[in-house]
């Protein structure tokens, strides 16, 4: 007897309708699974088996094809484990084939009948939602991150019979949610680790201010111990919460990776990804036969932080230097295009020399060909990305020993909810949001410094030799440095501390 | 050939150097006997070993040699040999003299004061600041300033020349044609036309380590006094300054402060009787000439910028130290440095870390 089960498959981070056929036929006994499959889906066959026979039902020696359609693509995962189980004894005539049609499934089988979690639920979840689905039974593990969805069903399942039973509707499922979470609608803030932990470092925290703002690519410089790494961890605590839009693309991401965990505390968090720098290309962008996300798309609509950024490898560091213009990355394979969304503040963080102390002659002990050496780890187009670059200094240790507290978390942040209210208002007709977002006649428009404004920015130019894309990026941060301030004009005291943020260059180094 | 090509053939001669040449001329009187002597009579030298003399034996071929001399024409650079006229005086005077030289540009002045500013690789902005400003005053008095073209003080002393219209001679410890560490291209071009760059090795050849010593004796041999900036207790600086020492060269030294391990070296030659400088005028009063006095303009600045400016030295300070120093917030202090920078009395020394500008 032939029978249908509908379930899915993550493509990228997109869910795709893959179709579950068996058919129990007589004939020699047989029992054969095909459709393009990668091997951890023909291993479902054993599971399949022991997991039907471990919940009491008896599979007949007779001939049994299934069918995983559309047949040319490539099937990966073990979420089609529960699909064919429940494909199977609708052929053998346990469920009736009539209440399948309503359902998406998915889920892994353990050999004892019990439903394991897969990765990806939520992608599928949504396209169950768009082919006009009612319900999905997913694993019970995975309702959480199923639910976020909304508009349909979820119905989570602990083990094979309680599948069945409830396609059967002999039985309650034992959890069954059916509306999204409720996802603040106003912008609220996370209150994590404060910054006014940090004593003194009053540039740093104001760059952050800068960046957090106008979502500004940012590069710290400073020797070890200066509190890089500390200020940097803070930054997700003047960081608006994710509006419900974003939390979905985040939500869907982490899932595709099975990190949806790491993500969710009672809501979607603002992902802060700060990957060790033996980070591979692939790793940073997005790999595999099926590509899966890397890291900079895990970090969309959040924090990158590279942490030691002449440690890593260059090859990694310039595969950023397109998704950061872009805002998302193209794998391509064989088989088709993957487009992954990576809309995310890149924030780095590297010491000036290799011992860290330069331009502290006292103690740096570098070389000067060891100080040249160290920064052209990092290419020129790459630093240019970057539109804020801040020292950071050894902390003074009078403020230190004080605890003489500086700016706290929520002073910064009414600033930067200022800031953010004045970007949407002036670009509610752009299709931009943030001041870094600006390019070309669009930077002429909205960054217009009044007359002393631009005398200062035009006199600084020429003497202090800075490029055209530098001064550019000037004008963009001293936008936001007026939006911080409320200030509709930008005004010579703005344009002169953009520059002392300026983008970096290999004159840093140049006086050596 | 005449003479001059014989001589540009020993200098040529790869392997030959000073010692050598000194000892063929023990038993030849002039370069053209020993290209056109036998082999018996190489024969017969006992203190030359045979590679060097397979060398010499090997490279007697009158086609490259003249072919190798026009190579230098083309490119405009010179060679000139002890014995012909031009050639500077005050390296005639040096035991261990080079028997020619190749030089781009000109060779200083035989009549000109000269005076070598030199340091260390490794030097704080304190050293390239006053390096740059000895240079540049004594330039602008007519000294020719003299030093290594290396990175560091040396550099800082031929931007400072040319700033002050003067010329100055770099003596390179590599090939004359080239530009060690490559960064310096700007300045070794633009000395061609105000000064020279001066070698005793041709065309091509490595900046290798034992050679930097070696020029160190033709940068003091240069010049009439030799001024070190800041050098390490063991910096190669000092090893210039004893060379001229025992050349008889006098020894200027700019003080550091004590426990700087930047300035040891300049210290312990002002406690050994090197003279000790704060300002170029007192190096030429040495010389019987005054400095001309150049009219300083006066500095007017508001009264932010004379707090903001009053807190700066020559150590690089980074704009939360000023802030903290002067007790101002670091959005106030911003604007003021800017400013002072743009009206050239404050510099970067690194990116936002601030020195005053002599």
């Amino acid at each position: 007897m032939y029978s249908k089960v509908t379930s899915g498959a993550v493509y990228g981070i997109e869910g795709r309708i893959i179709h579950v056929e068996a058919d129990i036929s007589d004939g020699f006994p047989a029992y054969s699974l095909v459709g393009y499959l990668a091997s951890e889906v023909k291993e479902a066959k054993e599971r399949v088996t022991t997991s039907i026979r471990n919940s009491g039902f008896k599979i007949p020696s007779k001939r049994i094809i299934i069918n995983l359609s559309p047949a040319d693509l490539r099937k990966q995962g073990t979420l089609f484990d529960l699909p064919i189980a429940i494909a199977i004894l609708s052929s053998l005539g346990f469920i009736s084939s009539r209440n399948l049609q309503n359902y998406m499934i998915a889920g892994e089988l353990g050999l004892n009948g019990e439903v394991a979690p897969v990765n990806g639920i939520l992608p599928i979840i949504n396209m169950a939602v768009k082919h006009g689905f009612r319900a999905c039974i997913v694993p019970s593990d995975n309702v959480r991150e199923g639910m976020l969805t909304g508009g349909v069903k979820v119905i989570g399942v602990k083990n094979l019979t309680e599948a069945i039973e409830y396609i059967n509707g002999k039985r309650k499922p034992s959890i069954q949610l059916g509306c999204p979470i409720l996802l603040p609608r106003h912008r609220s803030y996370d209150v994590g680790e404060d910054f006014e932990e940090i004593y003194g470092q009053e540039l740093l925290k104001r760059s952050i201010e800068i960046a957090v703002a106008g979502r500004h690519h940012m590069l710290i410089i400073g020797p070890p111990g200066a509190g890089k790494t500390m200020a940097v961890k803070r930054m997700p605590s003047v960081m608006p919460v994710l509006t419900p839009e974003e939390a979905l693309e985040v939500a869907s991401i982490y899932s595709v990776n099975g990190k949806f965990d790491e993500i969710w505390e009672g809501k979607i968090k603002r992902p802060y990804r700060q990957p060790h720098h033996s980070l591979t290309d692939k790793a940073m962008v997005g790999g595999g036969t099926i590509p899966k996300p890397g890291e900079i798309t895990l970090s969309h609509n959040g924090l990158l932080f590279l942490d030691e950024l002449g440690e890593f490898k260059s090859k990694a560091l310039e595969t950023l230097r397109q998704p950061l213009e872009d805002k998302k990355v193209m794998i391509s394979r064989a088989h088709g295009d993957y487009v992954f969304p990576a809309d995310f503040l890149l924030v780095a963080a590297m010491n000036p020399c290799k011992c860290g102390h330069y331009p502290n002659k006292a103690k740096c002990t570098c070389s000067p060909g060891q100080i040249r050496r160290y920064l052209s780890n990092i290419s020129q187009p790459l630093l240019d990305r970057f539109d804020l670059c801040t020292e950071a200094l050894k902390p003074d240790s009078k403020k230190f020993v004080s605890r003489e507290k500086g700016r706290s978390s929520s002073s910064m942040r009414s600033h930067i909810e200022e800031a953010l209210r004045r970007q949407e208002f002036r670009y509610k007709h752009e299709d931009i949001h943030f001041n870094s977002q600006l390019t070309g006649k669009d930077i002429e428009a909205y960054c217009k410094p009044d007359d002393s404004a631009l005398q200062l920015l035009n006199e600084a130019f020429e003497k202090m030799n800075f490029s055209a894309r530098a001064y550019y990026k000037i004008l963009k941060v001293a936008r936001t440095i007026a939006d911080l301030e409320a200030s509709d004009a930008i005004i010579a005291a703005h344009i002169s501390e953009a520059i002392c943020y300026r983008v970096l260059d290999h004159k840093y180094w140049e006086d050596i | 050939m005449s003479m001059e090509l014989y001589w540009f053939w020993l200098c040529m001669v790869p392997g030959i150097g000073i010692k050598t040449i000194d000892k063929l001329m023990r038993y030849f009187n002039t370069p053209r006997d020993v290209f056109d002597a036998d082999r018996q009579q190489f024969e017969r030298i006992q203190d030359i070993d045979n590679a060097k003399k397979l060398a010499i034996l090997n490279s007697r071929d009158r086609y490259i040699v003249e072919r190798d001399y026009h190579k230098l024409a083309e490119r405009n650079i010179h060679f000139i040999s002890y014995e012909t006229s031009g050639f500077p005086r005050k390296l005639t005077h040096l035991p261990d003299m080079p028997k020619g030289i190749f030089y781009q540009g000109k060779l200083p002045k035989d009549d000109q004061l000269s005076i070598a500013i030199i340091g260390a690789r490794n030097c704080t902005s304190y050293g390239r600041e006053l390096a740059g400003d000895f240079a540049k005053q004594l330039a602008a008095n007519d000294i020719q300033v003299i030093s290594g073209l290396a990175r560091g003080i040396d550099i800082s002393a031929h931007r400072g020349a040319l700033l002050g219209g003067g010329d100055t001679f770099g003596v390179l410890g590599c090939g004359v044609n080239v530009c060690y560490p490559r960064e310096h291209i700007e300045v070794f071009e633009s000395m061609k036309s105000a000064g020279g760059i001066i070698s005793e090795y041709g065309m091509g050849v490595s900046p290798d380590a034992w050679r930097f010593p070696m020029r160190n004796r033709i940068i003091s041999g240069l010049s009439d006094g030799i001024f070190i900036v800041e050098a390490g207790a063991r910096s190669g600086a000092l090893i210039t300054a004893y060379m001229g020492l025992e050349q008889g060269k006098d020894i200027f030294a700019l003080p550091g402060r004590a426990m700087d391990a930047s300035s040891e070296g300049c210290n312990d030659l002002i406690k050994a009787g090197a003279k000790m400088v704060t300002e170029p005028g007192e190096i030429l009063e040495e010389y019987h000439t005054k400095i001309k006095k150049n009219k300083k303009s006066k500095i007017r600045l508001d009264k932010f910028e004379k707090l903001v400016y009053s807190s700066l030295c020559l150590i690089p300070k980074n704009i939360d130290e000023v802030a903290d120093d002067v007790k101002l917030d670091i959005s106030q202090i911003i604007p003021v440095l800017l400013s002072l920078e743009l009206k050239g009395y404050v510099k970067q020394a690194a990116r936002n870390h601030y020195i005053i500008n002599i």
